[in-house]
């Protein structure tokens, strides 16, 4: 018992240089920032709308009305300054976890508007990882605490952001077969939901994709692409099995992705941008030609 | 951190993320995940408003006159809820938001077969109208 837990302790925290987590954190902290600042909007109608039902859900399903738009407005304020600080790693251990709860109380708030959105469910639970590991450790403004000397510490995290992502695939996978059953892979349903999401933009007003009629004709193309699909998404931890059934995996799911946003047009942006698979990854060799590349411009 | 932690903690993270399958229970941000999981049929109905030309023509409203957004499934839902709380109310604020050449607000529930509508053909079905009120132009 004793050796098994040490070998899986040792699987979960390979030991790897403090650069690999900073990335991450850097990813995950600007993707966060970016996407705020392009939602905005949205998340400031989520705040003053009256528009929408209140239904609260996760760590605010205690919540028995909205609260006051300026509180709620000062946290989106603080969360986005939060997480400019996450991103340079200063004050890491006080802005890494204070980032990480803003982050989940702005996203959870917007998502308390009677509609599950789903675009946002991964980043946060990558930034609660990421924002309570020593992540700042290396390329950050200032370093909060000595660098660790055990380089596993900032293993365990990117091996724990990678099991979540490819849990998330797994659990999306197990839901169509448990919600849809062996009649959501006859293809036919996949070809629906394609079609139903031009339909639904055509009646309130907005220009569905072009690419939706003509594979809406094309019935043949869902039966294989379902059981793809359901492949794919229960078949996602063969991307810890080696370097090359990783690539494949996230070469797949992220086609799987740019596909729905081309037919549907539901951007899913994490995976989209890559961010979601980015534990997967040696980041810090990433980091290092991208760093070597743009010195030499 | 002891081995022993590391791998508890681990198995305790996963299985809180795994869990909302378990409880068959969908939150945020832990979520079962049923995007496009439920076996869509043929035909489906819409909550939506229709703005009415003074020459009898019927045009859509986009998605920021109809719901003040411009995600369709916000739109989608806000549609749902205030025809839910009161189709009349509902009609007063979207005509309070719509172009000029509107005279007319039309609060309806529209049936469709969505291939025939994702491939450019006829497809509504059927059409229930709610409510219908007089913009101020």
């Amino acid at each position: 018992m004793r050796s098994l837990i040490d070998r899986t302790a040792t699987w979960l925290a390979v030991p790897c240089p403090p650069e690999r987590l900073a990335v991450m954190r850097i990813l995950t902290g600007s993707f966060a920032v970016v996407y705020l600042l392009v939602r905005l909007d949205a998340y400031l109608d989520a705040i003053e709308s009256r528009e929408g039902s209140f239904d609260p859900v996760g760590v605010l399903a205690w919540l028995d009305a909205p609260v006051p738009a300026s509180w709620a407005t000062a946290l989106l304020v603080m969360t986005l300054v939060l997480g400019v600080a996450y991103v340079v790693g200063f004050e890491f251990r006080v802005t890494g976890p204070a980032f990480a709860i803003g982050l989940l109380l702005v996203t959870t708030y917007r998502s308390s508007g009677g509609r599950l959105l789903y675009f946002e469910n991964l980043a946060v639970l990558h930034v609660l990882i990421v924002g309570f590991a020593p992540a700042a450790d290396a390329l950050s403004v200032r370093r909060t605490r000595p660098v660790s000397r055990d380089p596993s510490a900032y293993g365990w995290p990117l091996k724990l952001a990678a099991l979540v992502t490819l849990t998330t695939y797994v659990l999306a996978g197990v839901a169509k077969l448990r919600i849809g059953g062996s009649a959501w892979l006859s293809g036919e349903s996949l070809r629906n939901h394609v079609a139903y999401s031009a339909a639904r933009l055509e009646v309130l007003g907005g220009t569905p994709s072009p690419l939706a009629g003509l594979l809406t004709r094309s019935a043949w193309f869902y039966a294989p692409l379902t059981v793809m699909t359901i492949v794919l998404e229960l078949g996602a931890p063969i991307a810890l099995a080696g370097r090359r059934w990783r690539t494949w995996w996230v070469a797949g799911a992220w086609c799987f992705h740019a596909g729905v946003a081309a037919a549907m047009f539901v951007v899913f942006p994490y995976p989209l941008v890559l961010v979601a698979f980015a534990p997967l990854f040696d980041l810090e060799v990433m980091w290092a030609r991208v760093s070597s590349l743009v010195r030499r411009r | 951190m002891r081995p022993l932690i590391r791998v508890t903690a681990t198995v305790l993270i996963v299985g809180v993320v795994a869990s909302p399958a378990l409880r068959d229970r969908d939150s945020f941000p832990l979520s079962t995940y049923p995007v496009y999981a439920d076996v869509r049929p043929r035909t489906a109905e819409f909550v939506t408003a229709v703005g009415v030309r003074l020459d009898g023509s019927e045009r859509r409203l986009s998605m920021d006159v109809l719901a003040s957004t411009d995600d369709p499934l916000v739109a989608q839902q806000r549609l749902a809820d205030g025809l839910a709380t009161g189709a009349p109310a509902l009609c007063a604020r979207i005509g309070a938001r719509v172009p000029d050449d509107v005279f007319e607000v039309l609060v309806v529930s529209e049936r469709h077969d969505i291939v025939r509508a994702a491939t450019g053909d006829p497809s509504q079905l059927d059409r229930t109208i709610h409510a219908r009120c007089r913009t101020e132009r």
